[in-house]
């Protein structure tokens, strides 16, 4: 009596029921009712996993093998061994770190001043009508200005000096943490304001206890937008013109053909990139344990 | 008397919202503001918080007043305990110690039954809970005075009466003068000593009838209040038409475009219920 169609649509149904829990929590741990039920949960996870790193273990080897080989000349792209070796070297004489912090240094200037400011003059057109009709149109006016075409007039102004790079970075991120923040103080519940309003609440205290902690999560967002945009110029205003800096140590290795040193740069700039992300991550969590986006697991009413 | 209002009136610009209003309120009594929507008992609740200012008559409050309102508006940044401590920490109250502050707080919290939850966040609790929070947020200054502003009007209705009763409990203990403002009859009906009928804007006062029923009321096994309800009813029926034919085509007739089926019920079937 058994029809072979029957358990077809059975099986396609649980293995996808399975792959979508795991690529949702990576991490679940806890064992469901049954123990039996194991098994077939951990073995998709393992091949997805294991999957999702196939293809750049594969590139990675693909590359070793036809640098080794030459099929792949060394000054077009380096064998990954020797990009690990230049970078060993950079670190053991001290310039990977000299040219790391001076980098650094521009990026956090950059932002402290530009961010700041964007910070500051979100908070004021955010909090007062006056402001907003006062200095709304022109940052948005200016806002439409792409950042790298302040270039020609950044060079007339400041040279090719720090100035010019910490100018440019500035300009970068004064933006995102300004539109982020004015629009997270416009956005704080009309209701929570009536609230503390009638609890008395005005001027400073209300600031401070309602409408700062309600645009921090906007803020946050502001602030990510704030770093991709910091290292997209930092790169940019190194490439121009430096002493010193990681731009300044590919720019020169390009001029002596040291591919190798080129990548230990690119690489620098992503894993600096994604160091911001994660800190800028990390202070989300820190900062908005109150907030459902960013719980860690996701929280059910009692 | 713990409220007394005599001749106000508000307008906000061209808008008037209430109009010669007289009111007394001793203190203990529980009032409830009923109306159409936009007959401005809302405003008139804010004129007695001081949110707003009369712009004739004279309000005079005696005592401290604590708001509800329709929105629990709690801060999402703080948990339960921290939004309740909240009210005294902005009544100027900086002679408590943050500790002491806390455990005035646990016992306001404690008195809406929601002790376990101390320690969760707004988003975490349902809308009931979250209800109940903003009344233990008022409470914990022990305040003379309640001014609620339809604070259960968002609320399904098993919840709404659930909370109903519990609001009934805390008053019958604490005895607060109650200033509770609804458009639902028989939520006034169930919870008030007196119930104040509001007109259509600009809100005058239309009715005043002291409940003398026993709690907890049942108008399906009462009859003197089931006979009060069809009054209010009547009443209340001839205010809604008027603000529905504001807000309506000329062309518009009650009888006509919205005839009432079924008619009003003579008995209740949830007391809950909006009208």
């Amino acid at each position: 009596m058994k029809s072979p169609t029957i358990p077809l649509p059975v099986r396609p149904l649980r293995i996808s029921a399975n792959r979508g829990r795991d690529s949702e929590h990576p991490t679940e741990g806890a064992p469901p009712a049954g123990t039996e039920r194991r098994p077939p949960r951990a073995a998709p996870r393992l091949a997805s996993g294991a999957t999702s790193w196939l293809v750049p273990i594969l590139l990675l080897l693909t590359w070793e093998v036809a640098s080794a080989t030459g099929i792949l000349p060394a000054r077009i792209l380096p064998a990954p061994g020797s990009v690990w070796r230049a970078a060993a070297d950079l670190a053991i004489s001290g310039d990977l770190w000299r040219h790391l912090a001076v980098s650094a240094a521009r990026a956090v200037t950059g932002l402290l001043i530009g961010g700041g400011l964007g910070f500051a003059f979100g908070i004021l057109t955010g909090a007062s009508r006056f402001a907003e009709g006062l200095l709304d149109g022109t940052v948005q006016m200016l806002r439409t200005i792409p950042n790298l075409a302040l270039i020609p007039l950044v060079i007339v102004w400041f040279g090719i000096g720090e100035e010019a790079k910490v100018f440019l970075i500035a300009v970068g991120v004064f933006f995102p943490l300004y539109l982020n923040t004015y629009h997270g103080v416009r956005s704080v519940d009309q209701s929570l304001i009536e609230m503390a309003r009638s609890y008395g609440l005005g001027g400073t205290a209300l600031f401070r206890q309602v409408l700062l902690p309600g645009a921090i999560p906007s803020i946050l967002v502001g602030l990510r937008f704030a770093l991709g945009s910091m290292w997209l110029t930092l790169i940019a205003a190194e490439a121009l013109a430096a002493e010193s800096g990681i731009g300044f140590m590919t720019t020169t290795a390009r001029e002596f053909m040291q591919t190798d040193v080129v990548l230990v740069g690119t690489i620098l700039y992503a894993l600096l990139g994604k160091l911001a992300d994660s800190l800028a991550k990390l202070l989300e969590r820190r900062l908005l344990p109150w907030h459902t986006a960013y719980q860690p697991t996701p929280t059910t009413r009692p | 008397m713990a409220i007394a209002l005599h001749g106000v009136g508000v307008s906000f610009g061209p808008v008037e919202a209430a109009r010669d209003i007289s009111l007394a309120i001793p203190s203990g009594e529980f009032v409830s503001l009923l109306g159409p929507s936009g007959c401005g008992k809302s405003t008139l609740l804010s004129v007695v918080a001081g949110l707003e200012t009369a712009s004739q008559g004279s309000v005079t409050v005696t005592g401290q007043a604590g708001m509800v309102f329709q929105e629990a508006a709690l801060f999402p940044w703080r948990t339960l305990i921290g939004n309740v401590a909240f009210g005294l920490e902005m009544r100027g109250d900086r002679r408590l110690s943050k500790s002491e502050r806390l455990a005035r707080a646990a016992d306001a919290l404690r008195l809406v039954h929601l002790s376990r939850f101390a320690d969760s966040y707004p988003h975490q609790l349902s809308g009931g809970m979250r209800q109940r929070a903003a009344l233990a947020r008022a409470l914990v200054l022990d305040p003379d005075i309640l001014l609620m502003d339809e604070p259960f009007g968002a609320l399904d209705a098993q919840t709404r009466s659930l909370l109903q009763a519990e609001l009934l409990t805390i008053w019958e203990r604490t005895r607060k003068t109650v200033l509770f403002v609804t458009h639902s009859l028989d939520e006034a009906l169930f919870l008030s000593d007196r119930i104040v009928l509001l007109s259509a804007r600009p809100g005058r006062v239309v009715g005043d009838y002291w409940i003398d029923a026993p709690r907890p009321r049942d108008p399906r096994t009462d009859a003197a209040l089931a006979a009060l309800r069809s009054r209010l009813l009547a009443q209340l029926s001839h205010e809604i038409e008027t603000v529905a034919r504001a807000e309506h085509d000329t062309d518009w007739h009650a009888e006509t475009d919205a005839p009432r089926v079924p008619p009003p019920p003579p008995v209740l079937e949830n007391v809950g219920a909006d009208i």
